[in-house]
């Protein structure tokens, strides 16, 4: 294509140019987009009554249609993650009495959590955004507005409930396929008891309630960083898989970053 | 599944994970659905136990750690006792009847790198058990980080004594590898007759293994025992008649005792006292008179003195007799010299 052809194509686009913005402000913008749903989401949430149906419906959406998925994935990296730790046990000491110990522990304060949510964050995130991103791109949220109804309340909302209640659910679930997994391995592959396997000696209460605070937070922020990513949808389909990817990829790192500052604070308030 | 509405499969799904949550908690919380009963125990140094840690019995989990207090010496008046750490265990009510009042609690790992947990040794079940809220001594877990400071120490002075013993040392081991090689030496020129002797000690050891049975034979047949059981019923008997011996014995020795003090008072026993001075005087006199006697004989033995001139010399003895002889045939001699 020569310049001419190019400039005539430019001339040709009704839109006008996107004015320049340093990545800085770009992530500013995002993160201030993003504070302002969250607030409105958390809002409506205890002012405002839902749809009859609308919350059950995303559940059995974020839930029960990604159950499977979770069960699949959770249920290998659990074989994986024991299956290695039975390796590098056996190099330092060739005790295996104490592999189900330490994974239990490590799976309900962070693993179950933190590993569950990225998976879940691929499949419902990108559910979530590319159904509201296809709103956006269809006017179907300016319809919304025009009718005084704000499309935070009417399409984040039920999700963000859905995620908060489905999404722990499943990451429990998932946590407890992870876990049977790894006995299954680790009585296969390094003879260890089942029952010697099922030792729940080293995990604390404290353990529980941060792994359970992680399931909560991280079902509430995949629907709202997944949300915000689609609301932000502009540039028809093409702009919708850019929504899609960016609600996945951002959700990926709320949950990482999420993950460090829960942890670190976890550490202080209810230490391992 | 596929007749079921949205509801109910969002709902049995909720439900499952509930029921996961609820089983975490109650295993992890070690909830205990059952009433228990509440011990203290004192340590010094409870080592690694933590709060929410097992309480075993035989390795069986029967409670938990529900606090650790720290007391820092200071006075329980209630049991006047300085504790300096104190632990809250609460133990099923069921195995109350079981812990005694001498029961022993110590701390124990589940493995060398395990968790640490309260172990119950239960006491004799003669005692009787522990009531709610009593307060025992525990015993102290042997405390390695103190173990592994004295053996840096005993490292550091054994590093020491070979950094200024060097040359001293290198000495030893020298004479000690030419031990060595002696020995060596010696071995292998002799191992001929330490094969022998090395035969002739199992022979002995052989016949001494038969020796010991023999004399196990001896011990255990028919006429040991006899004579042990005959042994067993004498001193039986004794031990049965021994008091009364006893007994008896003392009341003669009391009545010799008194009979002594009756028949010789004080003043007869100066007397006797005196009597015996005397004849001690009188002793040494005869063996005086004995002494000079015995003198006496050995001169004439000898043929000394005119006695024995007289008694010992034959010639003299023949002249007497042939002077009697003839004073016999001549009397007129006695009165007339020729």
């Amino acid at each position: 294509m020569t310049e001419a052809a190019a400039q005539t194509l430019d001339a040709a686009t009704d839109e006008p140019p996107l004015p320049k913005r340093s990545a800085l402000t770009d992530m500013l913008g995002e993160l201030a987009d993003l504070w302002r749903v969250t607030l409105d989401t958390l809002f409506y949430t205890f002012n405002h009554k839902r749809e009859k149906g609308a919350v059950i419906t995303q559940c059995y959406a974020i839930g029960n249609r990604s159950l499977f998925f979770m069960v699949v994935t959770m249920g290998f990296i659990g074989a994986i993650v024991v299956y290695q730790i039975g390796i590098q046990t056996a190099r330092i000491i060739p005790d295996m009495s104490l592999v189900g110990a330490t994974y239990v522990k490590l799976l309900i304060r962070d693993l179950a959590a933190s590993v569950g949510a990225m998976p879940l964050a691929t499949r419902v995130g990108a559910g979530i955004a590319a159904e509201i991103g296809s709103m956006v791109v269809t006017e179907q949220t300016d319809a919304l507005r025009m009718s005084a109804a704000d499309p935070v309340d009417y399409l984040v909302v039920p999700r963000f409930l859905a995620s908060v209640l489905m999404g722990t659910s499943i990451l429990l679930i998932g946590g407890a396929v992870a876990y049977f997994a790894g006995m299954l391995i680790c009585n296969l592959s390094f003879d260890v008891n089942p029952y010697v396997y099922m030792n729940f000696s080293m995990v604390t209460s404290g353990d529980c309630i941060l792994g359970f605070i992680k399931c909560l937070v991280y079902g509430g922020t995949i629907a709202l960083v997944s949300s915000q990513r689609g609301l932000r949808t502009f540039g028809g389909s093409e702009g919708v898989g850019r929504a899609t990817t960016e609600a996945v990829v951002g959700s990926l790192f709320a949950i990482i970053t999420l993950n460090l500052i829960m942890s670190t604070i976890g550490n202080f308030l209810l230490p391992a | 599944m596929k007749g079921l509405s949205i509801e109910v499969r969002v709902g049995l799904m909720i439900l499952v994970a509930v029921a996961i949550a609820v089983a975490i908690y109650l295993t992890v919380g070690k909830v205990s659905l059952g009433s228990g009963y509440t011990i203290y125990v004192d340590f010094n140094n409870p080592g690694g136990v933590q709060k929410g840690a097992a309480v075993q019995v035989a390795n069986v989990r029967v409670g938990q750690v529900d606090d650790i207090e720290y007391w820092g010496g200071r006075l329980d008046e209630k049991t006047n006792t300085r504790p300096i750490i104190r632990l809250k265990l609460n133990i099923e009510k069921k195995v109350q009847p079981t812990i005694h009042t001498d029961a022993r609690f110590y701390v124990a790992q589940t493995s060398i790198v395990g968790e640490s947990y309260i172990a119950i040794d239960p006491g004799d079940p003669e005692k009787p058990f522990l009531k709610n809220g009593a307060v025992v001594r525990g015993i102290d877990p042997p405390r390695m980080d103190l173990a592994f400071s004295m053996a840096f120490d005993l490292l550091g002075n054994i590093n020491d004594l070979v950094r200024d013993n060097r040359e001293e040392l290198n000495g030893m081991l020298t004479s000690l590898a030419n031990t060595f090689k002696s020995v060596d030496g010696l071995l292998t020129r002799n191992g001929d007759r330490i094969d022998r002797m090395m035969e002739n000690v199992e022979d002995i050891t052989v016949d001494g293994r038969a020796t010991v049975k023999d004399v196990r034979g001896i011990i255990e047949g028919p006429h040991v025992k006899r004579s042990i059981k005959n042994a067993d019923h004498v001193l039986d008997s004794v031990s049965k008649n021994i008091d009364p011996i006893l007994a008896d014995t003392r009341q003669i020795t009391g009545k010799v005792n008194t009979t002594l003090d009756d028949v010789a008072g004080p003043s007869q026993r100066k007397q006797i006292q005196k009597i015996i001075a005397n004849g001690e005087e009188i002793t040494d006199k005869a063996k005086g008179l004995v002494s000079d006697a015995t003198d006496i004989t050995r001169r004439i033995h000898e043929g000394k003195g005119t006695v024995g001139a007289i008694l010992m010399d034959e010639q003299l003895y023949d002249d007497i007799q042939e002077m009697v002889r003839d004073l016999k045939h001549n009397p007129w001699k006695l009165f007339w010299r020729e």
